[in-house]
């Protein structure tokens, strides 16, 4: 799970000159070294952190037991086989044959050693991944056995981010896994890989992949030109027609991020008339307004892709005609505020013009992002605000169980929107016993279908991840936004 | 029976076309036994990578809570749509047996907890993946990587080496929902029933195959040993001396070629047979002119006061044409002379047994020119234009102890001084007998033969007798011997013999073609 409160591809950014930008840079893809530059730095070499750049760059060096592949699917990693026992009880046959890049052998007295870390160290970020661990215990030295407290279906989308480490190992300064890359060093904001050739798996085909921090976008952009770095992380989308004229490769996929408007039932939108007329108010192409055709449009809850999600949902488009005729049955002047982040105030603007229409009036407040996730948490927010969501786990209940569920010490987390409806909690709190994917797949669905009846959480738009790489070398869009130096190949001619 | 050639062919097409059949038997079931292979395994995890959610939900709907019927419908379904698998078992991934098609065909299990034992079964249902269970015991995983495509690994999930494809699978084990695994016993019934039934087809195909084939090669069999039968039978009508044998035969292949032959050849023979008999018979016949001819010689040497005389001829292999006689005439005198008549064989034979003949007709005559001149007038009007006789012509006076001599064309012949021990060579001028009309210029020569001198006539064959080597003999070499055997006072007989042997020695073992003739006159002392 992950809190959104920005688009960083609604960001502004300076629009790079054209003019004298072409490919002139030295040839660094010799020697076998690739270099991927990134918008952020890494801040922490801790398998234990959960910030999504520190693992943009970790996740080259740590593996998991389970691990996502290209299309968000769990797949074999340092497990070769899993199984449920029981309903509490998981059992996970570890790959046999792994070295650290310390030269230690990998088993499952590392693995437990991992996953206590993981869920006990307080400096770790994983605490509430792990919360519905009971325990880790080994079975041998190729087993362990997970007992949760209760049922967890998600368990293994959650074990995807559960680095595993040697059994003992604290000093992160120095990162031990078992990854395809060990740490070389780190000078001058680039994170230097070595080829690990001991690794199990398929070795990476560059020697050495350095991982750049350059924190402004002119010179990124102007460093894939030049081929001093050949692959970008983040690409602000004013600068896609400048590399494209540049010859190099842009790529656009989804970020499995959602962003939603929240409608909030703790002041007057309680009334179900007056939601129900701004609900259908909205409905403006926010994502063609404002994205620069690198936001998509969406009608439902889920990112594409994630369990849950359904090409069958209607578009949610507004319906004046409805709205005004709901909003007749709340009379009486009415003025809601609306939250937005920094960078979305002409969002908000458009929003406040939509509702202007069935004479709402709109304040909006442009505030910080982490003034916005402080009111969501206490409760404070507008009667509108922005919200931003990305499935990490790839499955909706995520955002159930964090989001619309009623907040309580377990569920709720984030809503902000003081929604509470107890059916709609049990079928929430029932997701974790739906074990079997094709059923919680469609109860998934009737879930969100029915969630949206409420009128209560507007999905605007999916925000969408743009890399740029150099043509000189090939690279496959992974669903979970990483970039793995593993992946990346020079293209060869034939 | 076997012997015979049409037996053997028929063996050898019928055992060639028997291997030819079950060859090509071999190798369309095993095409067949590898495309149903791969139909039935390919088939078997196609069908069990599509069914397993389905069996799980119905299992999980239905079963788990104790609703057997509607789970059995749906695994009898299930097993309906194929004829790969055989039977369907679910297990916990503990190890529990769930669900087993075989032991639970009407009523679902009651007894106690069943639970797998079989530790390498075990493995396979805790795998995560499908794996493939084949007839050899080998287990194999199998893992489809993010290009689709699938991959062989064992549990590590190091990859491994793809099995053959008409290796048998046992059973496939597909895992599902973490929780549980489907076995699917995986049956090749079907395929050993159209493997059968291919078979059986091929047997037949290849039966009714190998008779007509018998058929046909004891047709073509017949084609050729009937001509081959019909030609041994005209051998031995040929073999009987039945020359005017026949093979019929209308084929117009090699058999018929070799019966035409065959025909051409009994003509032939007996075409040959004639001419063998013909040439038998002109030999006889020609062995009977030779002894004529050797007959009209003299028997015996001539024996005179004063002179001896001996002569002989060694024929040739064929007729030849020389000729030499001692005739007393009626003066008292005595011809001696050697004629040779131009060619060989009957002709020159019976021109020189004229001229034989002529001379003792003329045994009243004188003059040694005329009966030259009459010999002459004969032989030229009997004999054709090509023939003429060379004749040495002597005439022994004993009154006067001379020796006459006209040269008719004919060598030299060698005088030997006794007193001189020297032999010379007596080179008269003389036209043969039979060129012309009338011979011209004819010369009568007188020689006084001394105590002890020689007179030697010969006929060509002698100087020009060759050996093994083509070395002819030569006039050195006779006169060499002649001189010798004057030396050495050899009487006539003596001589003649001295220079028969010298010459044959010379000769060897080489046929001579022309005859050797010699006369050898000796004045006693």
């Amino acid at each position: 799970m992950f809190l959104i409160l920005t688009v960083a591809n609604l960001s502004a950014c300076t629009k790079l000159s054209q003019t004298g930008e072409t490919n002139q840079g030295t040839d660094n893809l010799t020697a076998g070294t690739v270099t991927i530059a990134y918008a952020e730095p890494i801040t922490d070499y801790s398998p234990l952190n959960y910030l999504a750049i520190n693992r943009k760059y970790l996740s080259n060096i740590y593996e998991p037991l389970v691990k996502f592949n290209r299309n968000f699917s769990t797949e074999t990693a340092l497990a070769v086989s899993w199984g449920r026992i029981d309903d509490l009880t998981w059992e996970f046959h570890l790959r046999k044959d792994v070295l650290f890049h310390d030269g230690t052998t990998f088993d499952s007295a590392d693995a437990v050693y991992s996953l206590n870390l993981a869920a006990s160290d307080k400096n770790s970020d994983l605490h509430g991944m792990l919360s519905g661990i009971e325990s880790a215990t080994a079975v041998g030295t190729d087993r362990i056995r997970i007992k949760t407290l209760i049922p967890d279906a998600l368990l293994l989308n959650r074990l995807t981010y559960i680095y595993m480490i040697p059994d003992g190992y604290t000093d992160f300064n120095l990162p031990i896994g078992t990854g395809p890359y060990g740490a070389k060093d780190f000078k001058d904001n680039t994170l230097t890989l070595e080829r690990f050739n001991p690794y199990w798996g398929p070795l990476p085909y560059f020697d050495t992949a350095k991982l750049i921090y350059i924190p402004s976008p002119e010179e990124r952009i102007s460093a894939l030109i030049s081929n001093q770095v050949q692959f970008l992380a983040s690409v602000p989308p004013e600068e896609i027609e400048t590399l494209k004229t540049a010859g190099m490769t842009v790529e656009v996929f989804p970020a499995l991020e959602v962003s939603y408007l929240m409608l909030n039932q703790g002041g007057v939108l309680k009334d179900t008339s007056l939601r129900t007329a701004v609900w259908n108010a909205i409905g403006s192409d926010y994502a063609g307004e404002f994205g620069g055709g690198y936001l998509e449009s969406t009608f439902q809850y889920a990112a594409s892709g994630i369990l849950g999600s359904s090409k069958s949902v209607k578009n949610n488009t507004g319906n004046l005609e409805a709205a005004q005729e709901h909003r007749s049955k709340y009379p009486g002047n009415v003025t809601l505020t609306l939250d937005v982040p920094e960078g979305l105030t002409e969002l908000g603007n458009a929003i406040k013009d939509d509702l202007a229409r069935i004479n709402v009036v709109v304040q909006v407040n442009t505030i910080s992002s982490e003034e916005l996730a402080g009111k969501i948490e206490n409760g404070t927010a507008a009667d509108i605000y922005f919200f931003g969501w990305k499935y990490d786990l790839a499955d909706l209940a995520e955002f159930f169980e964090n989001v619309t569920h009623t907040k309580t010490e377990k569920f709720g987390l984030y809503n902000g929107f003081n929604y509470s409806n107890a059916e709609m909690d049990g079928k929430i709190e029932n997701l974790s016993n739906v074990l079997l994917q094709t059923d919680r797949s469609v109860t998934l669905m009737g879930l969100s279908a029915r969630f949206k009846e409420e009128k209560t959480v507007y999905p605007l738009f999916e925000a969408q991840n743009i890399y740029a790489l150099s043509p000189d070398i090939s690279w496959v869009l992974r669903l979970d936004g990483q970039i793995w130096a593993v992946d990346l190949m020079k293209n060869v001619l034939e | 029976m076997l012997h015979s050639l049409k037996s053997k062919f028929i063996i050898a097409f019928g055992t060639l076309l028997l291997v030819l059949f079950a060859n090509l038997g071999i190798f369309l079931v095993n095409a067949k036994t590898e495309e149903l292979s791969t139909d039935i395994s390919e088939g078997a995890q196609s069908f069990a990578s599509l069914t397993v959610k389905k069996i799980i939900q119905s299992y999980v709907q239905y079963l788990e809570p104790g609703n057997f019927i509607p789970f059995n419908r749906d695994i009898a379904e299930a097993l309906k749509k194929t004829d790969s698998v055989s039977a369907i078992e679910i297990f916990s991934y503990g190890g529990e047996i769930l669900y087993s098609s075989e032991d639970e065909g009407r009523e679902r299990y009651s007894g106690n907890l069943r639970l797998v034992e079989d530790e390498a079964l075990m493995e396979r249902i805790q795998a995560g993946k499908t794996s493939i269970l084949y007839e050899d015991g080998r287990v194999v995983y199998t893992k489809v990587d993010e290009k689709k495509n699938t991959i062989f690994v064992d549990f590590n999930e190091t990859p491994i080496e793809a099995p053959s494809v008409i290796l048998r699978i046992k059973s496939i084990i597909v895992p599902s929902e973490n929780a549980y695994s489907v076995l699917y016993a995986v049956s090749y019934d079907t395929m050993d029933d159209r493997l059968f039934a291919a078979k059986v087809q091929i047997g037949i195909i290849a039966g009714v195959g190998l008779i007509l084939v018998l058929m046909i090669s004891f047709i073509l069999a017949t084609s050729i040993t009937n001509p081959l039968k019909a030609l041994t039978e005209g051998a031995a009508k040929i073999a009987a001396g039945d020359f005017t044998a026949q093979v019929n035969s209308d084929s117009k292949d090699e058999i018929g070629t070799l019966a035409g032959t065959f025909n051409r050849m009994a003509k032939d023979l007996a075409a040959s047979i004639e001419v063998k008999l013909y040439k038998e018979r002109v030999t006889k016949e020609l062995e009977l002119a030779g002894q004529i001819q050797l007959d009209l010689l003299p028997k015996s040497r001539l024996e005179l006061p004063d002179l001896e005389v001996s002569g002989g001829l060694h024929a040739a292999t064929e007729i030849g044409g020389d000729a030499f006689d001692f005739i007393k005439m009626e003066d008292g005198d005595y011809v001696i002379y050697l004629g040779d008549v131009s060619g060989h064989g009957v002709p020159s034979g019976i021109i020189s047994s004229i001229a034989n003949a002529l001379l003792y007709a003329m045994r009243n005559e004188t003059d040694l020119k005329t009966i030259a001149h009459r010999l002459n007038a004969v032989i030229q009007e009997k004999s054709t234009n090509t023939m003429f006789m060379t004749m040495a012509l002597t005439e022994w006076c004993p009154r006067t102890k001379s020796l006459n001599y006209v040269n008719l064309g004919h060598l030299p012949p060698l005088f030997y001084n006794a007193k001189e021990k020297k032999i010379t060579e007596i080179k008269k001028q003389g036209m043969a007998l039979g060129l012309v009309d009338k011979i011209k210029n004819l010369e009568q020569h007188a020689f006084p033969l001394a105590a002890d001198d020689i007179i030697v006539l010969y006929s060509d064959g002698i100087p020009e007798a060759r050996n093994a080597q083509d070395e002819q003999y030569g006039m050195q070499r006779l006169k060499r011997i002649a001189q010798q055997a004057g030396d050495d006072l050899l009487t006539a007989e003596g001589i003649k013999n001295a220079i028969f042997a010298d010459v044959m020695q010379f000769i060897g073992s080489r046929d001579h073609l022309d005859d050797i003739t010699l006369v050898v006159m000796k004045r006693r002392g």
